[in-house]
């Protein structure tokens, strides 16, 4: 059975509806309101913008044409450049569906088609379609003809074993996941040079009366009010994150095929992945410091050959659980992971290492940051007591970073998966399918090497870009040792 | 540890003598750049102000650290480069502060380039690039001899490995 050589669906044109048609909106919403056809002619410039990307649009919906038989996909492209891509099937890794609401409608899905090309870099190589539903379901069974144990269904029978997770624990996630620190170091810088920049403004300008009073305000009260201000710009974050999760996250469920994992979620624009067990290549496990409080985490697992594109290429594993206890993580990897689910027993970091862990970028920088705001001329008041504020914040919260970083920094060698923990204040837990390592490498200074008997290890494994390696700092050197020992040689 | 047939620790073979020529020319390259580019920004620097002699003193020490490692640098990362091929893994060892020991095993090997580039080319060395599906390592400076020896051990320890997988697996079935 073949398909085509055949266009895809005329939705096509529609499929990124905002960015290509956005301008056209805007310049007929202009013209509906004025009512005047001289303001067209006059700004025909614009026209010719704004009809630009539709256009284009149109253009590539009719030059390309899908072909694929037994052996391969193939894609001809192009007007006036002509180009034709062929995929052998037997390289296909995954094809996955997703479906924005403007294609919801229409019963029309964007088939994303990822292929070994795609590993170590999530955009090389892949290929989007836009088909309706039984073209779709076609698309899918032939790319993966050379893969007999993948599954094709678009949607999930119920009778299969299928985790649906709770709105609450969707929200919570949006919630918990929210990085204060940044958030509030962001917020505080900002609102610091705001109100150093009025401050600027009114001296400047003498004004009186109502000027002279925010004036006096901002030189009195300065750093309490940006206090103030950062303390609501972080719960705006806190509602922005958690309606963000809402809409992105609705809906998630995760069924267990047997042979692969189908995860479905979406609110707006819906989306699925389908991972193949045999694929994956290690699961992590992430605590933000509210999830470490109340002892939750996200789970998610990335496998070999998958990668999402476009927008989201840097989005390379795949959601597994929004919140759950590190228990969960154990059971599904019982279920998913057969005979990996050993107990680590952590090795942790020397007691000797940890002013090693100091020597790092963001520790020096937040160095750089206090001995410059110490070095502002005193007659910058406003802008001197905020500089020093969020300069020492920003020092006290590197310091916590730092020690929190050493006290996770953890390794357990096991028979079948290594167990690296890092991270200061977002803690990741990622256990390492052993058959999926490909190298694994100790980098130390030799005064560290030899003094305290640590390096930093870092561990290479089969998976996208972003996910193919895995670093702990200062590790005892038996542990590095006993690691390269699990590699299958 | 990577022991030889006896038993024996091995040790790390050395790169070609030459290589510290090598690494002096693409510093000296990349040094001369560098003055360019900072005579630039001193040409420019307000020497008046307490700034513009700031700059100077800060660009004129940059350009004695760079000349200091353009002498000293490779020296110090040829005593320290050093690499080791078993009969089931590469071990590679380098840096100059921060020594670098990494461990690939054979079977993970996808392919390997021998390259040459045109420093390279003017002092007869050759560089050896394995490539793993997640990345890729090199074994820089090495003679032809040395270079061909490497890349044709490599890829008879690679098929070894796999046919014997594979008579493995068979067997398993």
């Amino acid at each position: 059975m073949n398909f085509g050589p055949k266009r895809g669906h005329i939705m096509f044109i529609f499929e990124r509806f905002f960015r290509d048609f956005g301008l056209l909106m805007i310049y007929l919403v202009m013209y509906l309101l004025v009512r005047d056809v001289q303001i067209l002619y006059d700004n025909i410039a614009l026209a010719v913008i704004a009809f630009f990307m539709p256009v284009k649009r149109l253009i590539e919906y009719l030059s390309t044409y899908y072909m694929i038989d037994s052996e391969k996909l193939q894609i001809k492209s192009g007007l006036l450049k002509k180009q034709v891509q062929e995929i052998p099937l037997a390289n296909i890794t995954a094809v996955d569906f997703a479906q924005p609401l403007i294609l919801q409608a229409a019963k029309v899905y964007v088939i994303n088609v990822e292929n070994a090309g795609s590993l170590g870099d999530a955009e090389n190589g892949n290929v989007k379609m836009v088909l309706g539903s039984e073209d779709a379901v076609t698309v899918k069974r032939l790319l993966l003809a050379k893969h007999e144990s993948y599954d094709v269904q678009v949607e999930t029978p119920e009778s299969m074993a299928t985790y649906k997770a709770s709105l609450k624990d969707i929200l919570l996630m949006g919630f918990l996941q929210v990085r204060l620190l940044g958030i509030l170091l962001q917020a505080m810088a900002i609102i610091g040079a705001g109100a150093g920049f009025i401050a600027g403004l009114i001296e400047s300008s003498k004004g009186t009366g109502a000027e002279r009073f925010i004036l006096f305000v901002l030189d009195n009260l300065g750093p309490v009010l940006v206090i103030y201000a950062a303390v609501a710009f972080v719960l705006i974050s806190f509602v922005i994150g958690t309606l963000v999760s809402f809409i992105k996250y609705y809906g998630f469920r995760i069924t267990d095929r047997g042979n692969s994992l189908f995860v479905e979620y979406g609110f707006f624009t819906k989306k699925t992945h389908t991972v193949m067990k045999e694929k994956i290549s290690g699961v992590v496990y992430v605590q933000s410091i509210f999830m470490r409080i109340l002892k939750k985490g996200s789970l998610s697992v990335f496998a070999a050959g998958y990668g999402a594109i476009g927008e989201e290429a840097q989005e390379e594993t795949v959601l597994i659980y929004p919140v759950t206890g590190e228990e969960k993580m154990y059971s599904f990897l019982e279920a998913v992971l057969p005979g990996m689910t050993e107990e680590p027993v952590y090795e942790k970091a020397p007691g000797k290492a940890l002013p090693y862990y100091f020597l790092c970028v963001r520790f020096i920088l937040s160095m750089i940051l206090m001995a410059v705001s110490l070095c502002i001329p005193g007659g910058f008041v406003i802008i001197k007591q905020c500089a020093l504020l969020a300069a020492g914040l920003i020092l006290i919260a590197t310091v916590v970073s730092v020690i929190l970083e050493s006290r996770n920094s953890a390794v357990s060698p096991m028979t079948k998966m290594i167990v690296m923990r890092n991270g200061g204040f977002r803690r990741a837990t990622t256990l390492l399918v052993r058959d999926k390592i490909e190298f694994a490498e100790d980098i130390a200074s030799t005064r560290k090497r030899h003094k305290i008997g640590a390096a930093t290890l870092k561990v290479g494994v089969l998976a996208p870009n972003q996910c193919s390696s895995c670093k702990v700092r200062n590790m005892k050197l038996e542990v590095v040792d006993a690691v390269k020992g699990r590699l299958l040689y | 540890m990577i022991t030889t047939e006896d038993g024996k620790l091995m040790e790390y073979m050395k790169l070609d003598p030459k290589a510290t020529t090598s690494w002096r020319i693409k510093r000296g390259i990349s040094f001369a750049v560098l003055v360019v580019i900072c005579a630039v920004i001193t040409l420019f620097a307000p020497y008046e102000e307490l700034y513009g002699k700031v700059i100077e003193i800060a660009v004129t020490l940059f350009l004695l650290y760079k000349l200091i490692g353009l002498i000293v640098y490779p020296m110090i990362e040829y005593r320290q480069w050093g690499y080791k091929i078993s009969e089931d893994k590469v071990d590679i060892q380098h840096g100059i502060f921060f020594v670098k020991h990494t461990v690939i095993p054979v079977i993970r090997i996808q392919h390997i380039t021998v390259s040459q580039g045109p420093i390279n080319r003017q002092l007869g060395l050759y560089e050896v690039e394995i490539s793993l599906a997640s990345g890729s390592f090199s074994i820089e400076c090495l003679s032809k001899d040395v270079a061909d020896e490497i890349a044709d051990n490599l890829k008879a320890k690679l098929y070894n490995r796999l046919e014997s997988g594979e008579a493995g697996s068979r067997e398993e079935e």
